[in-house]
């Protein structure tokens, strides 16, 4: 009873987490592999160039004034990325009685919510979509390169695990809820000082699912983990993991809204015929500002579309071990996702047996330096990880995104 | 499903940004009049407005009308006795019998046919087929007397048989004098009919008919020649000039102002007509009607003259100038409804003509208006409104326009200048709100020579406010006002002032708004 109470708390407890941050998997623990049940909660949003009192008032609401937009703005460089990643998912493993009977392996099921989107694109857009065009009279702004991509998916698996390393594999039925996905090969807009001209090259496509319906699409992913122990320092070993998650793809199976631009196009105002008498296009049942952009609008089936899948490659912790310091590190690779790779390096520190404190750093990915910090109370059955892979952004308005991370394992034999 | 569902937002995220956007470019000048208002042309290096309408036509159509009259007509075989034996390929030949066709008070000898025709019948009571042969001897092409062959099976008198075709008459000459070229309005026919050659022998007499009916089928011609009556042709033309509705005030100055009515008579026929009246009214409800000698009274106009190949048309003019008329202040009325009434009665005095009235389709009788309106206009305070739909439908809790500023840059080559005023009316027609320009559009007298013309640069803001931008929501109308002024450079007060060869008014609009982002 009483566990259920605790597993129904920590539900909760993830669900209305007000920090509403995350922490990336960038390390796991090898905890004795029996019956297991392990709840995963992670919530981050990064940025290279947003600033935590900017990206508060985009996630939670709020009025940015003009010195908040400055302090951002300041900081923005060529080349900016920004994004969320909420990976949360819970899996069960069998663990005490082998598959068919016998042997190392056991089953596993799992089921994940996941939404990850992310965005690179210059200084300029920021500039437009944040201040508008008055500070770009007379000059050109460039939005060239600019992508965003968003994919909100939940999937079902089933796996296996072996008993003896850890290593498991898992194959996923994924349900797509949304998709977004769009790219600006190139683009430009100069206006004139007067504002009496506006000269835009465009060339770029953008596709969407709409519609409220749950299921979109439907596909299949791979999480696998492979892990092995490695001779490490002093005589000792160590293990290490190459692991994938949401390796995959989907069929969009609802009509997905595809537009495209490959235009150049000058606007310098609308001619008085045009706007009025018989002749305007606006008095045309079968005007369409788009087209007179030069952007096309289609609607495509059964799109295939990749998994927002991350790979990544590190050295683990072992929560259990009676040493009471621990290094870590790793790469992590979002191959379908407008990121950079992120790397990072931390050490895990037992100050006594049931306690464990985690510091690390990381760069890349989303955004640039973050420092994490997790602390886990680890029982004889149980173990709690709770922590933030950014704790200054956490904390810290001048920060460049938010991090929380939660995770708890259950040893149910 | 765990942190980010958590992720609700307590309140949408707002920000503010600003931007200049170009609305509206053009280039407004004389030679865009559209040509049905009238002809800009130049003299002097000023515009004149150069009128030439064709007010009505009176064609051949008009004055004949050939009924849709359907004849029909026994004819008995032309044989010496009853009960004889007839063998096969035996002819009976008809006399030639004339058709009268009654279209009082026309008498027509002679027509040409542009297009139609006649539906031809024939039911016969002969026991073998025959072959029935039509020759209309009046009806000429090309020198050729119209001839027609119709093949009828054998039928009887209880039940004749019959057969019909259709006759086209196009490009056919017609005399409608008769057998003795004397008459009018009369078509001549001959009957020929015979047995067939490979049928059988059969028995027939006097008393059986063979029948013929033909029926003209809207008849259309290119000539008419006879008498074509005493007829009198009135009407009321109504023109409404949309533009000139829009004046709700002010006043118009012209000078030397005229204009003519021109009666080209394309007729051989003696004719008068009757300018009943001319008038205008504007949109204050003002009327103004033309005064002279000649409304109200009979202008006779004679018929044209020569023949086909060096024909005339006469003409008859009645000019309306500031000397002889109140034109000027017909015109200054700057009147939307008018109206137009008239006469024309042709062949006044009888058959003056001996029956050689003549009239050609290609000929009409054409009332033309013509006039030349030198551009030298004052205008004091003339007040021109037009009135557009319009609808703002913003939503205040999403991304929308705060406030905002309208920025009109004009280069202005015209004489004349403009206050403008901009009116947002809701659904009932009230005003709502109400934006008065920051300045005035300047005339062209007050600006310099560029590129060889007199203009005058001047930028115009209407600055909307948030409130304001607020109680748009519910306008279903924008109402734009303009007054006008032709001011003395040196006294301000408003003049006549011609308007210069090339004269333009080149405008950019162009919009400053603040938007509020709610996401």
């Amino acid at each position: 009873m009483m566990k259920v109470f605790i597993l129904l708390f920590i539900a909760f407890c993830s669900f209305t987490v007000s920090a509403q941050t995350n922490f990336p998997e960038n390390f796991d623990t090898i905890n004795g592999y029996g019956r297991q049940l392990i709840v995963n909660g992670q919530f981050d949003v990064q940025s290279t160039s947003f600033k935590n009192e900017m990206l508060n008032k985009l996630v939670y609401g709020g009025y940015i004034d003009q010195e908040m937009k400055d302090r951002s703005f300041d900081k923005h460089g060529n080349i900016n990325f920004a994004g969320i990643i909420s990976n949360n998912d819970i899996t069960y493993f069998h663990g005490s009685d082998s598959l068919f009977g016998k042997g190392r392996w056991d089953w596993g099921v799992k089921a994940g919510y996941y939404a990850l989107g992310s965005v690179k694109y210059g200084k300029d857009p920021f500039g437009l979509v944040f201040y508008g065009n008055e500070g770009y009279l007379g000059d050109t702004a460039f939005f060239t390169k600019t992508s965003l991509s968003f994919t909100r998916f939940q999937k079902v698996g089933f796996g296996l695990r072996d008993k003896v390393s850890g290593s498991y594999v898992f194959l996923n039925f994924v349900n797509v809820q949304d998709r977004f996905n769009g790219e600006i090969t190139k683009g430009e807009l100069f206006q004139s000082a007067d504002a009496s001209e506006v000269k835009m090259k465009l060339l770029g496509d953008m596709s969407y699912t709409s519609g409220k319906q749950f299921s979109k699409g439907l596909g299949m992913s791979v999480d696998a983990a492979y892990r092995v122990k490695v001779p490490w320092v002093k005589g000792t070993q160590t293990v290490m993991e190459v692991s994938v998650s949401n390796l995959g793809f989907a069929s969009i199976n609802s009509p997905m809204h595809r537009y495209q631009a490959d235009s150049t196009y000058t606007f310098n105002g609308f001619r008085l015929n045009q706007l009025f008498g018989e002749n305007s296009p606006f008095n045309r049942d079968d005007y369409s500002v788009l087209d007179s952009l030069g952007i096309s609008h289609d609607s495509t089936y059964r799109h295939t579309v990749f998994l927002p899948g991350y790979i990544q490659a590190g050295k683990l912790i072992d929560y259990r071990s009676d040493k009471k310091l621990q290094s870590f590190f790793g790469i992590r690779l979002f191959p379908t996702l407008k990121s950079n790779s992120a790397v990072y390096i931390g050490a895990a520190y037992k100050p006594v047996k049931s306690v464990m404190l985690v510091a690390s750093v990381n760069y890349g990915g989303l955004t640039t330096f973050r420092g994490g910090l997790v602390a886990s109370y680890i029982a004889d059955n149980f173990s709690i990880s709770v922590g933030s892979d950014d704790i200054v952004g956490m904390f810290y308005s001048g920060g460049y995104g938010k991090s929380a991370y939660l995770r708890t394992v259950w040893n149910l034999d | 499903m765990l942190f980010a569902v958590s992720c609700k937002k307590k309140q949408k995220t707002s920000w503010d940004t600003n931007w200049q956007i170009p609305l509206v470019e053009d280039t407004l000048t004389l030679e865009q009049l559209d040509d049905d208002e009238g002809v800009i042309t130049v003299n002097g290096g000023v515009y004149e407005l150069s009128i030439d309408r064709n007010l009505f036509s009176l064609k051949l159509s008009d004055m004949v009308k050939i009924p849709d009259t359907t004849v029909k007509h026994n004819y008995a075989i032309n044989i010496g006795g009853s009960g004889i034996t007839v063998n096969p390929g035996v002819s009976f030949v008809n006399n030639i019998q004339e058709h009268d066709f009654h279209m009082d008070p026309t008498q027509l000898k002679a027509m040409w046919v542009k297009s139609g025709g006649i539906h031809v019948k024939v039911l016969s009571p002969i026991e073998t087929a025959t072959i029935f042969k039509v020759e209309l001897p009046g009806v000429v092409k090309d020198g050729e007397i119209y001839t027609q062959e119709f093949s009828v099976p054998a039928g009887s008198n209880a039940n004749l048989s019959s057969t019909t075709d259709y006759v086209d008459l196009t490009g056919y000459q017609i005399d409608l004098t008769g057998q003795y070229g004397t008459s009018y309005n009369k078509l001549q026919s001959k009957i020929t009919v015979k047995t067939d050659p490979a049928g059988n022998t059969v028995s027939v007499n006097n008393l059986d008919s063979m029948r013929f009916e033909f029926t003209m089928d809207d008849l259309k011609l290119d000539y008419a020649r006879g008498y074509l009556g005493t007829q009198i042709f009135s009407d009321t033309i109504m023109n409404n000039i949309p533009a000139l509705s829009k004046i709700i005030g002010g006043t118009i100055d012209l000078d030397a102002a005229n204009l003519n009515f021109t009666i080209e008579n394309g007729f051989k026929v003696s004719a008068r007509a009757k300018l009943i009246s001319l008038k205008n009214t504007n949109s204050m409800g003002s009327t103004v009607e033309l005064s002279h000698s000649s409304v109200g009274s009979w202008i006779n106009i004679n018929p044209a003259y020569g023949s086909y190949d060096s024909y005339t048309s006469s003409t008859t003019s009645l000019q309306f100038d500031g000397m002889n008329s109140n034109v000027e202040q017909l015109l200054e009325n700057h009147g939307a409804d008018n109206e137009v009434a008239y006469q024309i009665q042709v062949n006044p005095w009888g058959n003056v003509s001996g029956g050689w009235d003549e009239v050609y389709d290609s000929r009409p009788m054409n009332v033309h208006l013509t006039g030349n309106l030198p551009l030298n206009i004052g205008a004091d305070n003339l007040t021109v409104v037009d009135t557009f739909s319009f609808s703002l439908n913003q939503d205040y809790s999403a991304t929308h326009i705060e406030s905002g500023e309208l920025i009109v840059d004009v280069d202005n080559a015209f004489p004349m200048q403009a206050n403008l005023m901009l009116c947002f009316l809701d659904a009932n027609g009230n005003v709502l709100v109400q934006f008065t320009s920051s300045n005035v559009i300047a005339s062209s007298v007050y600006g310099q020579v560029i590129n060889g013309i007199l203009q005058k640069n001047s930028v115009v803001k209407f600055t909307c406010t948030a409130a304001q931008v607020e109680q748009l929501n519910s306008a279903k109308k924008v109402c734009v006002k303009a007054v006008l002024n032709t001011p003395d450079p040196v006294s301000n007060l408003s003049d006549q002032v011609s308007i210069p060869e090339n004269a333009f008014l080149k405008f950019k609009i162009r919009a400053k708004i603040a938007v509020k982002h709610n996401i």
